[in-house]
């Protein structure tokens, strides 16, 4: 079998705070293979979007890999970044700040395009924003306007065509749809879904919304304080979620209809979980209801079933 | 609607456009909405169909030169906004209107830490608390929206998404305001911080009698957490009423039933999802008729000429020929 499209080893990234050292994101392995989509999920919070970036170099790794086809892009040098932002990309959570105010919608797309000299004439470039935009949703008439004026779905298809612009065969999508009203929410997947059959990406799919995940991803990673605490094929993780984190969270989900209403809710409790210098032990603990003692010691990762990973001494 | 008593805010006939350099957009059309005391309504509805500009009228925080509010009126326990001189409205917004914001940086100071910057608003509102107090009082704050307190030194670009927005979230509740306009407060939080911030704003709710306008696109959050909901379509108000009442989905218009109809299923799998065909018409250009009928699999060809008017029974309204001399929804 050739190698995934992309791979994590032990992938952890550190930040120096004033109180100590935050462990945002901690020996995170994860593999995801042509055409296939790896759902991200885990409370705000807890290093999804730093994962993303990681592994895009938008900021360095403390330690660990991540191999483009087999390539270590760690090891990268300068100019060999071109490469990089040719063939991975990144559609942004915030699409207010992430779009510079000051471009208009065009040159916000052709500046990838130009950043990475995939053509040689202004004209050819001209011609290539227009295909984008017509392939992401966006009306040509859009083209002279300022992402102020544009409403929530527009810029989100911006911040999404900016990314498609190079071509690339790996996109971080962080909660790409999650500004948007179900209806804009459905054609943005659908478009996503379609490009993805065309060109064979591969999506790193971060996002809040379970139901989203749910139909977009082939397998999912769950995530808590940095680490992940469950990751299996979708189906099995919907049919026998065994984290009692992932557990908390499928209950939560709201539904659109009355069913739930009124009903007893039971929230998370216990101690807010605070990321800096965290005690060893599984990091769940303080808000676990079945946890005890065995908890304080080491969780790793265990294969419990075939592709269901779980870091839980009380689950398997 | 029940006209008889006041309500504490009456929104009436609010006519709202953005006037750019190459076009008048009409960002919200003639549209009413009343909210009571205690009452949470959820506001749904496209993006684009005028939501963030109402809440924005509301505290008459439109961008200057650009939005401009053409007709219409806000009351405010009965008395004109649109009319109040801007020291009185300064004193309003804040204190007794809070508004969070879609946008989290649209409140946040980058150079500020966020603890000063819960803090200003404490220093802002509650003068008479001793610094102890206050401090406590942010570290409280932190801690309900679930960041740990040791994080207030830290700054804004040193959250996630989601911590900025619960910063925000902590700013905008600390004030113990009378009316909270929340704009799409949860989008950037998982389900079960979600929660706990929801049952945070019950909790303000039910202590202070706060009223809460609820902006959001997730109509499992309206189906759980609101009493009414106003559904806007392209500026205008095309459905209301009571939560139980709109997601019986007995009787809907028809825009309300396919928003129902394009949310992916926890429990089936669809291989593709069902948007609404088309999309919403040019906010630049003025419509004739239904504002819907282009993408309505009900249009007839009245609906391209004669606007609907609202159809009310029994406090569930709906703005569309279909329920016209109908006496059972
Ligand atoms: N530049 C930074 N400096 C210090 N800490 C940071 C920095 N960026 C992120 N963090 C911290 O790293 C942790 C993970 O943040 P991250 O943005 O990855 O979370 P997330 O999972 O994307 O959350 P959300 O769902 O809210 O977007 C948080 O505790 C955050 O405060
Ligand atoms: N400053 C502005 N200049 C010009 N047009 C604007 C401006 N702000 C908003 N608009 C336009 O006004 C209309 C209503 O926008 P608004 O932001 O109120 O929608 P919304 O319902 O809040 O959408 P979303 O769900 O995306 O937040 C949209 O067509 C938008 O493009
Ligand atoms: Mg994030
Ligand atoms: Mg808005």
């Amino acid at each position: 079998m050739s190698a995934p499209m992309v791979e994590t080893i032990n992938l952890k990234k550190y930040f120096k705070t004033g109180s100590g050292m935050l462990h945002a994101v901690e020996d995170v392995n994860l593999k995801i293979e042509k055409g296939k989509t790896l759902g991200v999920v885990g409370e705000s919070g807890c290093g999804k979007s730093t994962l993303g970036r990681t592994i895009l170099r938008l900021q360095p790794a403390t330690d660990g890999q991540v191999l483009y086809e087999g390539e270590d892009v760690l090891k990268y040098k300068k100019k060999d970044m071109k490469k990089l932002h040719l063939n991975m990309q990144m559609v942004f959570q915030d699409p207010f700040s992430s779009l510079d105010p000051r471009m208009s919608i065009h040159n916000l797309i052709a500046e990838p395009i130009e950043v990475c000299d995939i053509f040689k004439t202004k004209k050819e470039i001209n011609e290539h924003v227009v295909r984008i935009m017509e392939m992401c949703g966006l009306p040509a008439n859009l083209a002279n306007l300022y992402p102020h004026e544009l409403d929530g779905g527009f810029r989100q298809r911006v911040g999404l065509a900016r990314a498609m612009a190079v071509s690339p065969k790996f996109i971080v999508c962080d909660e790409p749809v999650s500004a948007l009203d179900v209806s804009i929410q459905a054609q943005i997947l659908n478009l996503l879904m379609d490009l993805q059959d065309e060109r064979q990406l591969s999506y790193m799919f971060i996002t809040h919304d379970l139901c989203v995940v749910k139909h977009i991803s082939n397998e999912i990673m769950v995530m808590y304080m940095g680490q992940t605490v469950e990751y299996a094929k979708t189906a099995e993780l919907f049919a026998h979620p065994l984290h009692p984190y992932t557990q908390a969270l499928l209950e939560a989900v709201p539904t659109p209809d009355l069913s739930r209403r009124n009903r007893e809710r039971n929230t998370l409790k216990g101690e807010v979980s605070n990321p800096i210098n965290p005690a060893p032990g599984c990091r769940f603990k303080p808000r676990c209801r079945f946890a005890d003692k065995e908890c304080d010691g080491e969780c790793p990762l265990k294969e419990v079933s075939p592709g269901h990973l779980v870091a839980c001494c009380k689950c398997g | 609607m029940e006209e008889s008593k006041v309500s504490l805010l009456e929104i009436d006939a609010l006519t709202v456009e953005y006037r750019t350099d190459d076009a008048i957009v009409h960002a919200v059309n003639d549209l009413d909405l009343r909210l009571d005391k205690g009452e949470t309504r959820g506001l749904v509805g496209e993006t684009g169909a005028g939501k963030t500009t109402l809440a924005l009228s509301v505290l008459r925080l439109l961008p200057e030169r650009v939005g401009h509010i053409a007709g219409g009126s806000i009351r405010y326990e009965g008395r004109e906004l649109l009319q109040m001189p801007e020291a009185e409205m300064l004193a309003l917004r804040g204190k007794r209107i809070s508004m969070i914001f879609q946008d989290p940086m649209t409140s946040l100071n980058p150079t500020h830490t966020v603890g000063d910057q819960i803090l200003e608003v404490l220093n802002l509102h509650f003068p008479e608390m001793t610094k102890q107090q206050k401090e406590a009082k942010v570290d409280e704050m932190m801690t309900l929206v679930g960041i740990p307190p040791s994080r207030k030194t830290d700054f804004p670009h040193q959250f996630s998404g989601g911590m900025k927005q619960r910063i925000v979230i902590a700013m905008a509740l600390v004030a113990e305001p009378e009316l909270l306009l929340a704009d799409e407060p949860t989008t950037a939080l998982d389900v079960t911080i979600q929660a706990q911030i929801l049952e945070l704003i019950r909790n303000l709710k039910n202590q202070f009698h706060t009223a809460v306008l609820l902006i959001t696109h997730d109509l499992g959050v309206v189906a759980e957490f609101c009493d009414t909901v106003s559904v806007v379509y392209a500026g205008r108000v095309v459905e209301y009423g009571t939560v139980e009442a709109v997601f019986e989905k007995k009787n809907n218009h028809p825009y309300t039933a396919g928003l129902f109809g394009c949310i992916p299923d926890l429990k089936d799998d669809q291989p593709r999802l069902h948007p609404i065909a088309g999309r919403m018409s040019d906010p630049r250009v003025v419509h004739e008729g239904c504002c819907f009928c282009d993408r309505c699999d009900h249009a007839m060809e009245r609906c391209k000429t004669v606007a609907p008017a609202m159809h009310v029974h029994k406090g569930h309204g709906i703005a569309c020929h279909l329920f016209e001399n109908r006496e059972d929804f």
